[in-house]
């Protein structure tokens, strides 16, 4: 009976203990999460973005209507052209919240696509929700689509 | 004011000391706080969190397959491979999105240490520094 009594005694101590060094560890802000990638790398994720080095695609490759109705009919061909160049470098290269401009010297025309939402769909592929501004004749519109990176590189106006 | 100040101290300082290869550059001080603090309150809640952990997933994920592999992991140059495989659950060698957000979550959990669902500067700081 004594010699039961020691050991569920010895159990129950040890298990307290381990609890308190458990709690210690916490509170010190010194244990790794099980499953996580760490601070360090979880902090360079927060700044990542890209200056380059993804799979080369042809500059303004923008399938469907990245610009349509009225404001795509009062754009000249280069602005079309310089457009869609902004909105391929925006897509694929820059954080949301961070714009691409272009401008038309010759037309006096400009715009800029900014990229706000990145996800994921059920396949696997990246779209991007996206905000545009483009300013014709000093008049400026705004506009707001999504696009989805197809396996080519390319990118589709979904919406 | 100066909560602000600290915090984009911090994020500037981890992008530009973590690194990125091949031409990647880690992001200015107004594109991290534009980019993550999206309703710029100078804290990070966890839904602004995980949406720009979308981002850096899609970012290092080199080759736009839909997931990251330990070679693309990597260019974080203190990425853990043991950490890495550590959330590769289904141990395919890869990570997928959802393999990503989970972890992350995890480590967002870690950092809060008042569960108030935000990360300060304090957090922040105690956090990358473990």
């Amino acid at each position: 009976m004594t010699v039961i009594k020691q050991a569920w005694l010895g159990t129950i101590v040890a298990t307290i203990l381990a609890a308190f060094l458990l709690v210690g560890c916490e509170t010190a802000g010194t244990k790794t999460a099980i499953g996580g990638l760490g601070g360090a790398a979880a902090g360079g994720l927060l700044g990542a973005a890209l200056g380059g080095g993804s799979t080369g695609i042809a500059a303004g490759t923008i399938l469907g209507g990245l610009i349509g109705g009225a404001v795509g009919n009062r754009m000249d061909a280069a602005d079309q052209n310089r457009a869609n160049a902004a909105a391929t470098q925006a897509l694929e290269s820059m954080p949301s919240g961070q714009s691409v401009a272009w401008r038309n010297p010759d037309s006096g025309n400009a715009g800029a696509v900014t990229p706000v939402r990145t996800y994921q769909t059920s396949t696997g592929q990246y779209c991007r929700e996206y905000t545009q501004t483009i300013t014709i004749g000093g008049e400026k519109h705004q506009s707001y689509g999504t696009a989805c990176r197809q396996a080519d590189g390319t990118w589709r106006i979904v919406s | 004011m100066r909560r602000l100040a600290l915090l984009l101290t911090l994020l500037v300082t981890v992008g530009a000391h973590t690194g990125f290869a091949q031409g990647q550059q880690p992001l200015s001080r107004q594109q991290i706080m534009t980019s993550a603090d999206r309703n710029h309150d100078g804290r990070i809640g966890r839904i602004e969190f995980l949406e720009r952990m979308k981002e850096g997933f899609y970012f290092i994920d080199a080759d736009k397959d839909g997931f990251v592999v330990i070679t693309e992991y990597q260019i974080l140059q203190v990425g853990d491979p043991k950490q890495f495989a550590a959330a590769d659950r289904n141990r395919d060698g890869k990570l997928s999105l959802d393999e990503f957000l989970k972890a992350v979550s995890r480590d967002f959990d870690d950092a809060d240490k008042n569960d108030d669902g935000v990360l300060d500067e304090v957090e922040m700081r105690a956090w990358i520094a473990h």
